[in-house]
């Protein structure tokens, strides 16, 4: 949980006296916050059911995956810009590294097998982490500009801005990478079809292995992030259970769908936590509340609320 | 100048079921090439296997050799077959990506070879399919059957082929239209000097642009020649034109299954 994210200016312990439309706004701008960190993930995830429709389960294992690397970046002593281009760079090769490894054999196969793979690697994953990190919890200190912002009462804190900054800045990048760019195309039009891409002399494979590089960024992006508020531990990849519902409101195809469904989450959540629970007197509601609201979208439009309805000619 | 070559090849799917039995043909690099047969006769398993494409559908070649001048293709991957030899094999019912635009179509089908002469080519598809120009902007599943096979076609152009795999380009498309196509594709290979392989049901269209033919059937080529002598071959006209002019039906009817006797041999 962000917390602290948002602070009354006299320092009064969280949310204790906050009431009424006061802790309703806050109970909103701390979810838009939260949910900027999901809409990051999932991006990720996004972008691998785009051009493959594999649905990767691993994704908060790239999300720790992330945090690592940018621990294994900062100790090089760089300045920060290189420290991020680094970053950066190791999260591509990573991404690259894993979908040749585990994605690229089962490549032509149905979508659910290569889907059920990603299970495994996940858990994998989480293994090998916690031989490389141990079990206890690491600092990740990220030493970005302060950019702490002051909203009448509130205060936005560094991190919180710096994630919705982030989580705009990937999906501005990947909207202008998929419309424009000759790869980005390509990498849409092999969503369509493999054979047929094939067929047009479409290098698939390598498709691919780009597809999951980026999405191993971005997913590195958002495990940052979470790993800067709270910290680097060998499970904190359970953060991308919570991606499911977001991409599933979204529409499992729709990277803006990402960013409302991220932000609807995130308020739910928020709302659970500061309304819901205390009305309900349940304790640990917030886990369910993402999966409820989930439920209820699915009921009202099962492809999501900006899922891709298939073109048919009439 | 360069031959496509197809020797004695043979083609199993799931490693059991046996569909072409020793194929063998020769395609002139600068002319269209007539490819005939019913459904299930082959034809566009030939066409998998001579693009590479073959292993996608869980397909192999098991004896045969396929060459495109003197490369042989049989161990290429489709890819490279596409990109390095230029061999385009384009998929029967209008492969186009239905959620891109037209442009982006284009482009995408030319992302095999992208050099300096993508933008040219582009203009010149244009000019060819004039249709595409005004829908450059909408989602190639929104358009007409017609104008879908045209951008399908100019997709398989804009990959610079030498050589082109069509896969029955006029199957459900309107008279008006399938007569179009077929004037693309004549007009393709005199301007382009690009050698084409035409499989189609149409018999007759497809004889009158073609300058040799070969008719498969049961996974055979069971009949070839100079495309004029086809269309006058009494066996074609039965077995694509609707019949010849015979009144009497019986005898007809007694003499077709006589011939089907004979091509299966």
């Amino acid at each position: 949980m962000n917390r602290g994210a948002l602070v009354r200016r006299e320092g009064l312990p969280f949310g204790s006296e906050v009431r009424g439309v006061d802790l309703f706004l806050l109970a909103l701008a701390m979810g838009v916050m939260k949910g900027a960190v999901y809409v990051i993930i999932a991006l990720s995830m996004v972008i691998i059911y785009k051009s493959s429709h594999v649905f990767n389960f691993a994704v908060g294992e790239l999300c720790t995956l992330g945090g690592i690397f940018f621990l294994v970046a900062s100790s090089t002593g760089l300045p920060l810009v290189m420290v991020f281009a680094l970053f950066l760079f190791l999260c591509l090769l990573g991404g690259a590294a894993i979908e040749k490894i585990v994605i690229q054999p089962l490549m032509g196969r149905d979508p659910l097998a290569t889907t059920l793979s990603t299970i495994g690697l996940s858990i994998f994953l989480v293994g090998l982490y916690q031989v490389v990190l141990g079990t206890h919890p690491l600092p990740v200190g990220v030493r970005l500009p302060d950019l702490t912002v002051e909203v009448g009462d509130f205060l936005l804190v560094s991190e919180s801005v710096w994630s919705a900054l982030f989580a705009l800045a990937s999906l501005g990048v990947l909207l202008l990478f998929y419309r424009f760019t000759r790869w980005g195309i390509v990498m849409r039009a092999t969503a369509e079809g493999q054979v047929k891409a094939i067929a047009f002399g479409i290098d698939t494979r390598f498709v691919l292995t780009l597809t999951w590089a980026i999405a191993a960024c971005v997913a590195a992006l958002g495990g940052l992030m979470v790993a800067w508020t709270g910290s680097l531990q060998y499970n904190m990849g359970y953060v991308g259970l919570v991606a499911i519902p977001v991409v599933l409101v979204g529409g499992l195809d729709s990277l803006g769908g990402c960013i409302v469904g991220g932000i609807l989450v995130g308020i739910v959540e928020s709302l659970t936590i500061f309304h819901l629970e205390p009305a309900l007197g349940i304790e640990g509601f917030r886990a369910v509340s993402p999966y409820l609201f989930l439920l209820i979208v699915l009921m009202l439009r099962p492809t999501g609320l900006f899922g891709q309805v298939h073109i048919e000619r009439v | 100048m360069t031959m496509l070559k197809v020797e004695n090849l043979s083609v199993v799917y799931y490693r059991v079921i046996s569909v072409l039995h020793g194929v063998s043909l020769a395609a002139d690099g600068h002319a269209i090439t007539a490819l005939l047969g019913g459904n299930g006769s082959g034809k566009s398993t030939l066409m998998r296997a001579i693009s590479g494409i073959l292993p996608v559908y869980e397909g192999e070649i098991q004896e045969g050799e396929i060459t495109l001048g003197d490369v042989k293709l049989n161990r290429l991957g489709a890819v490279d077959i596409t990109k390095k030899m230029g061999l385009t094999y384009l998929m029967e019912g209008r492969p186009v990506f239905e959620y891109l635009t037209v442009k982006e179509n284009l482009l995408a089908a030319a992302n095999c070879r992208w050099d300096s002469e993508v933008g040219r080519d582009f203009e010149q598809m244009l000019a060819y399919f004039p249709p595409l120009k005004k829908h450059l902007r909408s989602q190639a599943g929104l358009l007409s059957g017609g104008e879908q096979q045209m951008l399908a076609v100019a997709m398989a152009l804009m990959t610079k082929p030498r050589f082109l795999l069509l896969d029955e380009p006029s199957l459900g498309l309107a008279p008006l239209m399938v007569k179009e196509i077929f004037g693309i594709i004549k007009r393709i290979n005199e301007e382009r000097k690009i050698g084409i392989l035409l499989s189609e049901q149409n018999a007759v269209m497809t004889l009158k642009i073609s300058s040799y033919g070969y008719v498969m059937d049961n996974g055979r080529v069971v009949m070839d020649g100079p495309a004029d002598e086809l269309i006058r071959n009494a066996d074609i006209q039965e077995a694509y034109l609707g019949g010849t002019d015979r009144k009497d039906k019986d005898y007809k009817e007694a003499k077709r299954y006589r011939r089907r006797k004979r091509w299966m041999g």
